[in-house]
């Protein structure tokens, strides 16, 4: 019998997770929105959110694909919410704001990195996300497959085309 | 590994060094944040207090800088807007109410305004997302009684199996209240995750039974634009029951979008604008109007007749040409036969930007009919297609335009060749609105 009193509870895992993997989880965002502020209050957000509202008893492993897919969610929201006032023709300050940090972050990268992240920034989001789990978190097609809820399959044919369409956008053939 | 993953990963690891794991700001409950609380704080509550205070110290030299800018912009509005535009003064027959987003991400929310007053009658705020998740707004659209409104909503469940489109409504009382918010009936779609680089549109039939929007088919694979708004369902309002038109029009390379859905005057048939654009180069269709850009748009008309298919199953109506060289937004025509178009035209500066735009009425063979409206770069016309909207209220008799002007949109309405602007404080919006627009 499981004495529940020794089981942690999910509000717990998941404050313990995300302090465990705090730089992880703030990495992904910068991947994905591009400066650290936002990146920040993304995962800060998110965690707010799941810590004060999360009332299922889950084990580790099962937590991290969905805090993963949280940021990932709210990173969405942030992407979304720049393309709007781009497309509004404006950008709100806080955000050009942390556009000219970021700028100044982009000095330390070589141009050749910076073409890269530009190419990739310029994909679709479900290939951008596909290759930045991928190629930065290194996971395999089943734990982007759990992350994205998508099939595996779906997963190996978007990283195909999202390598394809970057290997176009840098002028390689492969 | 080829070479384009070995420069992915080095660029991927390089910028994720940026993040120094001494230097994160601390999560509440951490050995480096304050002390932590028995039951711990959420952690935005600390940023908040911090930006509250913040704001209080800031609140008179602010107030006193905003009065500043006030007298300042407003000088300068005047000045800048379109010399042509007029205050709005609602005629017969114009509907009663427009409605627009305002605010982004979970801050956002549903504004309805008296067209001739421009007073805020209602306050509609998004439905709550499931824990863990978000909801984001895709499209409005206004129902025939003037008095009912539809949101299309993108809906993210935080492990993201299922995302969702849910189409919601709700209407001004008698007592100029809004109703809740409530899914209407076939409302809730599954495994559609929406339009990422594209928005969402979203029509009422002209007898108000049915609604039409655009969704992102990304989950068919092969034969796809993911991230794009490809795909037409049309639910009807009475039963659930739902049509669905997506593939036929895709061409390999290309980014397939349908910037605009409109319906005929008898209910029968939509109108639909197909867009293609660069895949790579230009993702969201931005920059393809610039010269040596891909964008090629289409008019279209398909017939519902047979209850869902093929988009390829319609017919074109017009194409794009020298005479028509950038087709912003399509609508159909009031009497319903010809079509409402919002053309950019002239020649396109190296940032692609168009120096004319004109609403136009045209056949379906492609010869003008009359033109509405025109503007020009000169008179402050930002130029770029993905910055004009044209959408009509229900009968299709009273136009609603916003396109950019320098320093952000104007809104209003057109009648007898006039642009009436509406009658929100700032002709300008706000940084944090949106032009999601309907009436």
């Amino acid at each position: 019998m499981t004495n529940r009193r020794l089981v942690p509870s999910a509000s717990q895992t998941v404050g313990a997770l995300f302090r465990e993997h705090h730089g992880e989880l703030v990495r992904l965002a910068l991947l994905m929105v591009g400066d650290l502020p936002t990146a920040e209050d993304v995962v800060q957000d998110v965690y707010a959110s799941l810590h004060a509202r999360w009332s299922h008893s889950a084990a580790p492993d099962e937590v991290r694909p969905y805090v993963r897919a949280a940021v990932l969610n709210g990173c969405r929201s942030v992407l979304r919410r720049r393309g709007v006032a781009r497309r509004a023709g404006v950008l709100h300050s806080a955000e050009a704001r942390t556009e000219t940090s970021s700028a100044e972050n982009e000095v330390m990268l070589s141009e050749d990195r910076r073409q890269v992240l530009a190419a990739l920034a310029r994909l679709p989001r479900r290939r951008r996300e596909v290759l930045v789990l991928r190629y930065y978190l290194g996971l395999s097609e089943a734990e982007i497959a759990a992350v994205l809820g998508i099939s595996p399959g779906t997963v190996k044919s978007t990283a195909a085309r999202g390598l394809a369409a970057l290997a176009r956008e840098l002028g390689e053939t492969s | 590994m080829t070479t384009t993953e070995q420069r992915l990963r080095d660029a991927l690891s390089a910028k994720a060094a940026q993040v120094r794991d001494d230097r994160l700001r601390p999560l509440p409950g951490s050995a480096a944040a304050p002390a932590a609380p028995a039951a711990p704080a959420a952690p935005g509550a600390e940023r908040r207090a911090r930006r509250r205070q913040a704001w209080r110290n800031w609140l008179i030299p602010l107030a006193a800088a905003a009065s500043v800018l006030l007298i300042v912009g407003v000088g300068f509005v005047v000045t800048r807007l379109p010399t042509h535009s007029r205050p709005v003064t609602s005629q017969p027959g114009t509907p009663s109410y427009f409605v627009r987003i305002v605010g982004t991400g979970p801050s956002n929310r549903i504004e309805v305004q008296s067209v001739s007053t421009g007073g805020v009658i209602a306050t509609v705020r998004p439905p709550k997302p499931p824990t863990g998740g978000a909801v984001d707004y895709e499209a409005l659209a206004a129902a025939p009684d003037d008095r009912t409104f539809y949101v299309e909503y993108e809906v993210f469940p935080a492990n993201l199996r299922v995302p969702q489109i849910w189409i919601m409504s709700f209407s001004i009382t008698g007592s100029g209240s809004a109703t809740p918010l409530t899914i209407v009936k076939g409302g809730r779609i599954s495994n559609q995750p929406g339009g990422q680089q594209t928005w969402g549109n979203l029509a009422v039939s002209p007898d108000g039974t049915k609604l039409a929007f655009t969704v992102d088919s990304s989950n068919q694979v092969g034969n796809e634009s993911p991230g794009y708004s490809d795909e037409i369902i049309v639910i009807d309002l009475r039963t659930g029951e739902q049509e669905v038109w997506m593939g036929g029009l895709y061409r390999s390379g290309k980014q397939f979008s349908i910037p605009d859905v409109s319906w005929t005057a008898d209910g029968r048939s939509l109108l639909f604008l197909g867009q293609w654009c660069d895949a790579v180069a230009s993702p969201r269709c931005d920059g393809t109007s610039a010269p040596g850009g891909y964008r090629d748009a289409q008019v279209w008309s398909l017939s519902l007749a047979a209850g869902g298919g093929s988009l390829s199953d319609g017919q074109p109506l017009l194409r794009q040409s020298a005479r028509y060289p950038v087709i912003a937004q399509a609508l159909g025509g009031p009497d319903g036969s010809d079509l409402t178009l919002a053309v950019l035209s002239g020649q396109a500066d190296r940032n692609g930007l168009w120096p004319q735009l004109t609403v136009e009425q045209v056949s379906a063979d492609g010869s003008a009919r009359s033109v509405d409206y025109r503007i020009s770069r000169a008179q402050g016309l930002g130029g770029s297609p993905r910055q004009v909207w044209l959408t009509a209220d229900p009968s299709g008799q009273h136009l609603l335009l916003s396109y950019a002007v320098d320093g952000g949109y104007v809104i209003g309405w057109l009648a007898n060749g006039t642009f009436h602007r509406l009658p929100i404080l700032q002709p300008y919006l706000p940084s944090d609105a949106t032009i999601v627009i309907a009436w």
